[in-house]
């Protein structure tokens, strides 16, 4: 098992962006970013999958709150390759995360449990993070 | 003020942390913790303002197993309360060197032969961002 990067305590609030830059690894199914108040409740389960759960270059997007996963939201824009660096800004809104992808186009993603400060950042998959900011 | 941890993060002699935030106007010291874990640290870099001996003063020290080894001293301190701040932590192979905003370095010996993957900004200052190049 690869144990992956864990953020804890950086504060996110509505209104700031986030930058997380990487680089997606040589070989992977998946990444993603979960990003919450705690380990237990994910605001945001950012997840583009090369190929995995039947999905192919398709980026998933969910909450989770006490294991109990929501409604997912799909985006077939694209733009992450595999052994390549890619950039994401994630912007935390009052009604919705806006993610936007090295090509420029925004996943948009509803915030679905309200404006609290967000402490937690798990990256899980094949993610390699290089650097991380708040904007 | 709970404190920045990143954890899992896999830094080898070559690397350079770059850590920016802001010190709390009414700071009385913080720290930059980097190794295995909280009781596990091949380097505590702590600048305190009030040191009962010292004054202002950056004491540098290793944790190995919950037992402090012996603070190295640097009275060099370029650090202002209320004050955004950029610091550059070096990781070679013998240890450490970190830079402060002046220009000068403080430099920190490897104590013991351990992977670095935790690291923890403690202290009365908040991180606004942080990059491993």
């Amino acid at each position: 098992m690869t144990s992956n990067v864990l953020i804890q305590n950086m504060a996110f609030k509505p209104g700031q962006v986030m930058k997380i830059k990487g680089t997606v690894a040589e070989e992977t199914c998946s990444f993603a970013f979960n990003l919450g108040k705690d380990s237990q409740e994910y605001s945001l389960h950012f997840n583009p999958r090369f190929n995995e759960h039947g999905d192919s270059q398709t980026i998933v997007c969910n909450s989770m709150s006490d294991g109990v996963w929501g409604e997912e939201h799909r985006d077939s824009e694209f733009p992450f390759e595999l052994g390549k660096e890619t950039k994401v800004y994630i912007t935390y809104q009052n009604d919705a995360f806006e993610i936007k992808l090295t090509n420029d186009h925004v996943v948009k993603f509803p915030n679905r449990y309200g404006n609290q400060t967000l402490n937690h950042l798990a990256v899980d998959g094949g993610f390699k993070m290089i650097s991380f900011k708040v904007l | 003020m709970s404190e920045f941890e990143v954890k899992n993060i896999d830094l080898k002699p070559g690397n350079k942390l770059k850590i920016k935030g802001k010190i709390a106007g009414d700071a009385k010291r913080f720290q930059i913790d980097l190794g295995k874990g909280v009781n596990d640290l091949a380097l505590h870099f702590n600048p305190r303002f009030h040191d009962d001996r010292d004054g202002k003063v950056i004491v540098c020290n290793s944790n190995c197993g919950g037992s402090w080894g012996s603070e190295k001293r640097d009275s060099n301190f370029p650090f202002e309360k209320g004050h955004e701040v950029k610091l550059n932590v070096k990781i070679l192979q013998e240890g450490f060197e970190v830079e402060l905003p002046n220009g000068h370095t403080v430099k920190f010996s490897k104590r013991f032969d351990d992977k670095i993957t935790y690291m923890r900004v403690g202290g009365d200052f908040k991180v606004t961002s942080f990059k491993v190049e």
